[in-house]
């Protein structure tokens, strides 16, 4: 992720006219240009240039995602489908930082990561961590601010609609089966803080921009140390050699380039811990004693159709996870959320913290529709209807926002 | 004459307000390059301000409007932190002004 973002609001519409607006800006042609007017929003930057993928990202499928800054790359709302796992040249991009030099992922086992606050901590190399055991976890991957594009309040950052988040395979060996092997984590600490790679510029102080997340200990009963992902060596964009997986957190824990891993009495004093992703009032500032974005609530969205589709017997597609919990069933309505329908699953159940493409046949006759989908978790929670408002927009689950108006002709 | 004063008002005007403008381009660079702790240039590449940092987003490439850049300095963005405990509201505004004029160019 960068520090960019700082794209205005332009929300009172949905989901597929923003992600149109966003595609024809990225062509940029004047024609483009004129449309997004008519339509009466704003563009979300001036630039007008066409943007291509940047060089760490080269092999990303550029057809299939939305590149809103060169560390914020989306991945377009249909190119999900039914898809059970998300293939890694359309996943998303975030990073915090600019991604480090090719160099680090040349001799990838022998990355050191520093376990401490354990009995006896160790620096261990990928090779030693290979020894130690192996696990293939699917997970979501959703960064905090997707769904931030559809608060009406402006908050800056990427205007993330859907696609900051894919169903991902790691792999790699359990955090847990690293500390017992270095005797057991110390008496009274609470948090798991993984601190990122990623170098940084002389004359600034570390804590002010460095990735260093803490999370609650009790994630060390899912956390992995992963050196795959959808069984090809972590790519660099996402964090290889070694990335810290915490299923069922949002995306800003899953630390990248993880070159320490601490059991620690406090939360990491890094501003990206203590004032940043907090969910706060809007016009607040951030501070240690909001929430964090740790855990992830039930969600899922619609992935076609998206704007038009042709009368007669239609298959709704879309994605539904639990985030911490497993999903169990997921709703699909196309009066905008009067009448419901339980959808059918797809595909191969992956665990609890992978998400599970959805189908409903419909017959549709010609008309304007509002499809909306609300997914339940195996805990009885249900997807809310309306989004928590606060200042930085993260953590959209709304089921109204995640909606789409379809013309059926 | 009747004519003529209120044009030579309009002009003077016109005058005064450039040269304020100008005046709020200077203050916002100064803001970028020196006030802002730590300074912008450490992390964004901004041609107008000679700077090269390669943490933040490109603002020559990004090329923000005045309110983005309001947004980002006064709340923080991501890594990015929040300036409105350090800069005033006036250097705020002077920043924005100065990076929307500086990659506008």
């Amino acid at each position: 992720m960068s520090l960019s973002d700082q794209y205005p609001s332009n929300t009172d519409v949905q989901a597929e006219p923003i992600q149109l607006s966003r595609r024809r800006l990225l062509l940029g042609s004047a024609g483009a240009m004129a449309s997004v007017s008519l339509l009466g929003f704003s563009p979300l930057t001036r630039a007008e240039e066409p943007k291509t993928l940047p060089d760490y990202v080269k092999w990303k499928n550029a057809n299939e995602v939305i590149v809103h800054s060169a560390n914020t790359i989306e991945t377009e709302r249909g190119a999900i489908g039914s898809g059970v796992v998300t293939p890694s040249d359309k996943l998303y991009v975030r990073n915090n930082l600019p991604a480090p030099n090719e160099q680090i992922v040349a001799d990838r086992d022998a990355w050191k990561v520093s376990i401490k606050g354990v009995n006896n901590p160790k620096t261990l190399t990928i090779a030693d961590l290979k020894d130690m055991g192996i696990e293939t976890v699917t997970t979501v991957l959703q960064c905090s601010g997707n769904g931030r594009a559809f608060f009406e309040h402006g908050p800056g950052g990427t205007q993330w609609g859907t696609g900051a988040a894919g169903c991902i395979v790691w792999t790699g060996v359990r955090l847990r089966d690293v500390v017992e092997k270095l005797g057991g984590v110390k008496a009274g600490m609470n948090y798991i803080t993984s601190t990122g790679g990623e170098s940084l510029p002389a004359g600034l102080d570390p804590k002010t921009i460095q990735v260093e997340r803490s999370v609650p200990t009790r994630a060390l009963d899912q956390a992995l140390l992963a050196w795959e992902m959808n069984d090809d060596p972590m790519p660099l964009a996402h964090g290889g050699p070694l990335r810290m997986v915490m299923p069922g957190y949002y995306g800003v824990n899953n630390v990248k380039y993880v070159e320490q891993v601490a059991f620690t009495e406090d939360q990491s004093e890094a501003k990206i811990q203590t004032s940043g992703y907090r969910i706060r009032p809007i016009g607040d500032k951030g501070a240690p004693g909001q929430p964090s974005m740790w855990e992830m609530p039930v969600k899922s969205w619609v992935t076609a159709p998206l704007s038009n589709t042709n009368k007669g017997r239609n298959m709704i597609h879309g994605v539904a996870f639990g985030g911490i919990n497993a999903v169990a069933k997921v709703d699909v309505s196309i009066d905008g959320g009067k009448t419901w329908k339980q959808a059918r699953f797809l595909g191969p159940d992956m665990g609890r913290y992978a998400w599970r493409p959805f189908v409903l046949a419909t017959d549709l006759s010609p008309g304007e529709y509002r499809i909306v989908s609300r997914a339940t978790d195996s805990e009885g929670n249900t997807q809310p209807p309306n989004r928590t408002e606060n200042e930085r927009g993260y953590g959209n689950a709304s089921w109204k926002d995640h909606g789409v108006s379809v013309t059926v002709g | 004459m009747t004519l003529r004063a209120p044009l030579a008002l309009a002009a003077c005007l016109l005058t005064i307000g450039s040269a304020l403008a100008d005046e709020q381009f200077d203050a916002g660079k100064k803001v970028f390059l020196e006030q802002a702790q730590p300074s912008c240039t450490i992390c964004h590449t901004l041609n107008d301000a000679g700077s090269a940092g390669a943490i933040g987003p490109n603002l020559d490439e990004l090329k923000p409007s005045a309110d983005q850049v309001v947004n980002a300095v006064s709340g923080g963005v991501g890594i990015m932190p929040a300036f409105d405990g350090s800069l005033s509201e006036e250097q705020i505004k002077a920043v924005a002004y100065y990076v929307e004029k500086a990659t506008s160019k």
